[in-house]
């Protein structure tokens, strides 16, 4: 029962054609497909995203070299064929570290954005549907948490709990939930507002058939848009938290950190400031770019700009 | 109007109510002792002296108690003491905020010197090669972090060539040039993201504007291009952007920090990055609280703002 | 002045030399003469001296309090005491005991009395007269019970202090201690009647007799001082000393920041340049490059009172494991040495033993012999320190490689102190520092009571050789006693001492006759800015 997908994609709504459900999501789905392949945005963003996810997961064997163990009589090469980025403070190899380190980056910020979404849409979906007391408390709570400049909060947190990967995706997934839920619950109301709800309803349809099968289904296509952009601020902000210390720990080589041991050496050895923070920049704008991307392929309005 | 500014105060308490709450948690969330996050560990500090002060910190009352202690000593303006100097946390908090609240000011005026012309550059030149561009660099700002853009600016222009000092602060009661000068490179590391985001706004409501009816309209009455632009186009595009503009300005107080350190610019920022190096926990706790207070009363203004604009809602 | 840190000149006057009478004589004329070379100090032979400006200064520990009783010893605490208060005397480069308030001194043949004299006309910036009462105050203050004076301990052998007039002092001891010269000598002296009338707020305003005095701080901030016009100690020229106007510290804890700040101008002086920095400033036509006779320990330590590092022989087998001379070279820039203990080259005490052998195969035995054939897991927390991480790293690789295998845990220096108060570090990390006055102030490693002490590493035999070297005077058996502890220390392997790195200071060229003593406290009475 696709709604706003379907408008932008198919004029001819098939509300209440369950036994049309498998076809429909398929038409559904090479419609999405189509579209993708018009945003130039999109397609870029994704392209990056992947060749990193793949430099990720597959690190060991782009870099053979432990990326931790120190080389003493290599230190502080600048950029040549046999190390392409240069060697840090310690003789290792900046490029196998950079590779190893978006294992890092990726990771924190996917299972941040997993927190925030598994906690944040959860809370937006009960706040819409109980629109009362429980959502209005609900509301004020998550803008609380968002009247926080996310950086700022994030880094308190983290501060609180202590240097670690784990306390850095902790305070960056909390940073995000309320986004999320804001989501959540507005897609809660546009579609509650919408006649076939009370139908559905009317043909004695529990909640949690609603939510499961009407509202989730139209509410996905901005939850990934959210995602997309998420992620972008989660890898800026792992970065960040590395920076000053929080998050990763030595010898993990998170960009971040990689920017902090690197900074004392900038006269001498300026390429540590410089390769890690181009691969920061390049996943935040593979994230951004996969967001925008989306937003166009999803909503008819911003379509044509 | 009056009602309108009312209203949107007394919304705004339980939300600082909550934001409080959330700030005096994260003492419970310490690893060990909340005593020693307010005292500060390293201290050699017998039983008794440690007893007392949980006391006195209402550590062994119900939380709800602890929390109106808190919030009471709070509002009364005493944020505890520095683990490191032992001074009034309040009392560098202060003494600080002016400071960084000058660089956030530079900072948004860079992002609008840069913002404007290129979210109406590409909004105008929209599907171009400008249009491109100018989106290209406004997602840049967004993409390269903010602390990453200062290294590379000091690197660039304060190392190589040494146009701008790498750090340091002049008042601007002192000396008006010097302090425009010092501040320079942090403001444009700041203002960067803040400027790719404040772009795209611009960029969609001139968009948006541009295709209203009343524009067209205002062109088939025979108005010059240029006379629509600047009059009803960027005005009314203007407003939806005031929005942005406060939404980034809790950006910027949060970037500010890092920034702030690496160019050693006295500001709240840097006295949090500090806090959390020695472990200052009071500092760390009313430090944020304090940044985001005054970034919600800025959005108050933003929103009161807002509302006068925008013929809408008047 | 650039100070030649490797001259190995004999060194004139030092607590331990023997004092019997004839070298007392010998004391107090070499002490006149050098009250008397002090005032009359030129700088270069043909530069007339400046008067007026100002000399900004950027120090690596910001300025935790304005009164020694409080000072949570910062670097910026000491430097600035150097310029706000006087003391008894003051410790040049290479250990001389320079006169300051106390014009000469004896101590008794059993080594229990000592008498100063002192200097009279001296006041503090409040116009009260500093005199022997007003050093006696002092002295109680700071080893009275429950001091929060971090040299307390080493004053507690006092058992009496009098002042049987204005300008003498009579201190009683209730053991020989050779060190105590040194140790009571470089007390500052605050101001009685400001303390009295302050109380706790002294530390934000102090006052003292130095040559320069309080005008404003704000703690995490900048201080100033400016020039103390009442000041005691004539100039050459006539009027009193300082040259300069005022002084300016500030806090700058980040090597790259102080650095650039010097560069561009914005400090005259820089407390400490960073080893990578030295060969880039070497070359910059604006700046000096000072050694200084301080420098800093490195030091792995283990916590020898609970397992797994209760077993000597694996603590053995990590000593073998390190490379030190590796470690300090890639830390120090080839500008570091490794050494047995924490006695910096120079110095009398100076001992210059082999470190133990770097041994993998050895380590790979030891090892197993300590019962861990298949290797072990360890813990290695540090500090948040740049230094420390780079060390770590290194470690870790090396001990990695033989079968400890180790985790960083990298805290904050508070909770990282309160992890092995309570004995409950595995591996560490410290630094310490070094300057050539005596050796007893690197006792606090082995010290029953001194937080310094981070592994509680109990070694009675170490401690009574300590005390044995402190009651002696003859220099050569005291060095000797230290051989025996060094050769104890290296064998348990608890304070592993990797390497030293001498502390460089770096100023812009218009700085003129600014000397460092007691380790690179600045001395800014004769300095002046040539400009």
């Amino acid at each position: 029962m696709a709604f706003s997908i379907h408008a932008s994609i198919d004029p001819a709504p098939t509300i209440g054609a369950h036994a049309n459900d498998e076809r429909a999501r398929f038409n559904r789905l090479r419609k999405i497909a189509r579209q993708f392949r018009r945003s130039k945005q999109a397609v870029i963003g994704l392209t990056i995203i992947v060749i990193l996810a793949i430099v990720a997961v597959a690190a060991p064997l782009i870099s053979r070299v432990d990326p931790g163990v120190p080389v003493l009589g290599n230190v502080l090469q600048s950029p040549s064929w046999s190390a392409l980025f240069g060697t840090d403070e310690l003789g290792r190899d900046v490029f196998g570290r950079i590779v190893h380190g978006a294992r890092i980056s990726l990771g924190v910020a996917a299972l941040a954005v997993a927190i925030s979404t598994v906690f944040g849409v959860p809370i937006g979906l009960i706040a819409g549907y109980w629109e009362g007391i429980v959502g209005s408390v609900l509301m004020r709570l998550m803008d609380s948490i968002q009247a926080f400049p996310a950086v700022l909060l994030a880094i308190a947190i983290a501060s609180t709990l202590g240097p670690g990967i784990m306390n850095a995706m902790i305070a960056i997934g909390f940073v995000g939930i309320p986004g999320f839920a804001r989501l959540a619950r507005g897609e809660v109301l546009r579609i509650k507002a919408v006649d076939y709800v009370s139908a559905a309803r009317a043909s004695g349809a529990g909640n949690a058939r609603i939510l499961r099968q009407h509202i989730l289904p139209n509410g996905l296509a901005p939850l990934i848009v959210a995602a997309a952009t998420s992620a972008a601020g989660a890898i800026l902000t792992e970065a960040a938290l590395s920076f000053v210390g929080l998050g990763a720990t030595p010898p993990q080589p998170s960009w971040g950190s990689m920017l902090q041991a690197g900074y004392p050496f900038i006269t001498l050895a300026p390429w540590l400031s410089i390769f890690p923070g181009l691969a920061i920049s390049l996943a935040t704008f593979g994230f951004i770019f996969l967001g925008d991307g989306l937003r166009d392929i999803f909503d008819p309005r911003m379509r044509g700009r | 109007m009056l009602r309108f500014i009312a209203r949107r105060l007394i919304e705004t308490i339980p939300v600082l109510i909550f934001m409080s709450m959330l700030v005096f948690s994260l003492i419970f969330f310490l690893p060990g002792d909340p005593v020693m996050g307010v005292l500060g560990p390293g201290m050699e500090i017998d039983d008794a002296a440690v007893a007392k002060m949980r006391d006195d910190l209402h550590l062994n009352d119900p939380i709800p108690v602890q929390y109106v202690a808190w919030a009471g000593k709070m509002l009364q303006g005493d944020f505890g003491r520095s683990v490191s100097s032992h001074q009034p946390v309040a009392h560098s908090i202060f003494e600080r905020l002016p400071v960084s609240a000058y660089l956030a000011v530079y900072a948004i005026v860079v992002m609008l010197v840069i913002a404007v012309p290129l979210g109406v550059l590409a909004a105008v030149k929209r599907g171009t090669k400008w249009d491109l561009i100018a989106s290209g660099i406004s997602v840049l700002g967004l993409a390269v972090p903010g602390f990453w853009l200062a290294i590379l600016m000091v690197l660039l222009l304060g190392v190589k060539v040494s146009w701008f000092p790498t750090s340091g602060y002049v008042s601007p009661f002192d000396n008006p040039f010097q302090s425009l000068r010092h501040l320079f490179l942090p403001a444009v590391a700041l203002g960067a993201a803040g400027a790719g985001s404040l772009t795209r706004q611009l960029r969609s409501s001139m968009l948006e504007v541009l295709n209203e009816d009343y524009v067209r309209t205002a062109r088939a009455k025979g108005l010059r291009g240029w006379t629509v632009l600047s009059r009803h186009a960027l005005r009314n595009a203007l407003i939806p952007s005031v929005t942005v503009l406060g939404l980034s300005l809790g950006n910027l107080l949060g970037g500010s920090l890092i920034i702030e350190s690496i160019f050693l610019v006295p500001g709240v920022g840097s006295l949090l990055v500090n806090a959390i190096f020695t472990r200052d926990f009071p500092v760390v706790q009313a430090g944020t609280l304090m940044i985001a207070i005054m970034v919600v009363f800025i959005n108050l203004g933003v929103d009161v703002l807002y509302g006068i604009l925008d013929p809408r809602i008047n | 002045m650039v100070r030649d840190q490797h001259d190995q000149s004999p060194v004139k006057l030092l607590a331990g030399t023997p004092i019997s009478r004839r070298h007392f004589l010998a004391l107090t004329a070499a002490g006149a003469a050098a009250m008397a070379v002090r005032g009359a100090k030129p700088a270069l032979a043909d530069d007339e001296i400046k008067r007026g400006g100002t000399l900004r200064g950027a120090v690596v520990g910001p300025i935790t309090s304005l009164d020694p009783f409080t000072s949570k010893l910062s670097s910026g605490d000491a430097i600035t005491y150097r310029s706000l208060y006087n003391s008894l005397l003051e410790i040049s480069g290479t250990g001389e005991l320079i006169p300051e308030l106390a014009t000469k001194w004896t101590v008794s043949e059993d080594g229990l009395t000592y008498t100063f004299n002192l200097q009279s006309g001296v006041l503090f910036h409040d116009g009260t007269t500093l005199d022997a009462e007003a050093i006696k105050f002092n002295l109680e203050r700071y080893k009275a019970e429950g001091s929060s004076y971090s040299g307390a301990d080493r004053l507690r052998v006092i058992s009496t202090i009098e002042a049987p007039d204005a300008q003498t002092l009579v201190i009683t001891l209730a053991t020989p201690n050779t060190p105590f010269l040194v140790n009571v000598g470089v007390i500052p002296i605050v101001s009685p009647a400001a303390v009295d009338a302050l109380g706790e707020d002294f530390q934000l305003k102090a006052v003292g007799s130095g040559p320069f005095k309080y005008e404003s701080w704000e703690p995490g901030s900048t201080a100033k001082f400016t020039r103390n016009e009442q000041y005691w100690e004539t100039a050459p020229d006539g009027q009193p000393f300082p040259y300069l106007d005022s002084l300016v510290i500030e806090g700058a804890p980040d090597d790259s920041v102080r650095l650039l700040n010097l560069r561009s101008g914005q400090f005259e002086v820089n407390e400490r340049v960073n080893p990578r920095d030295i060969a880039s400033i070497s070359s910059d036509p604006n700046i000096q490059v000072i050694e200084t006779a301080h420098a800093t320990p490195y030091i792995v330590a283990l916590n020898p009172t609970k397992a797994p590092f209760d077993n000597k022989t694996l603590r053995q087998a990590v000593s073998s494991a390190l490379d030190r001379q590796a470690i300090i070279d890639n830390i120090s820039f080839g500008t570091g040495y490794t050494i047995p203990i924490a006695f910096p080259k120079g110095a009398w005490f100076y001992i210059d033993a082999p470190s133990p052998v770097y041994d993998v195969d050895a380590a790979k035995k030891l090892l197993a012999d300590a019962g861990y054939p298949d290797g072990i897991d360890v813990t290695f927390s540090i500090i948040n320190r740049p230094t420390d991480n780079q060390i770590a790293q290194i470690v870790k690789a090396q001990l990695d490689s033989i079968g400890i295998r180790t985790t960083i845990d990298v805290l904050e220096r508070t909770t990282w102190v309160d992890l092995w108060t309570a004995r409950n570090g595995q591996l560490g990390i410290l630094q310490g520092g070094m300057t050539p006055t005596d050796p007893d102030s690197q006792s606090g490693w082995w010290s029953d009571t001194s937080l310094a002490n981070y592994a509680g590493y109990d070694n009675p035999k170490i401690r009574e050789l300590i005390e044995q070297a402190n009651e002696t005077t003859d220099q050569a058996k005291r060095l000797e006693l230290w051989k025996e502890v060094t050769a104890l220390n290296v064998d348990d392997a608890v304070y592993i001492f990797i390497g030293a790195i001498p502390t460089t200071m770096a100023t812009r060229k218009i700085v003129t006759d600014l000397e460092t003593v007691s380790g690179y406290n600045w001395e800014l009475r004769a300095t002046w800015l040539n400009q």
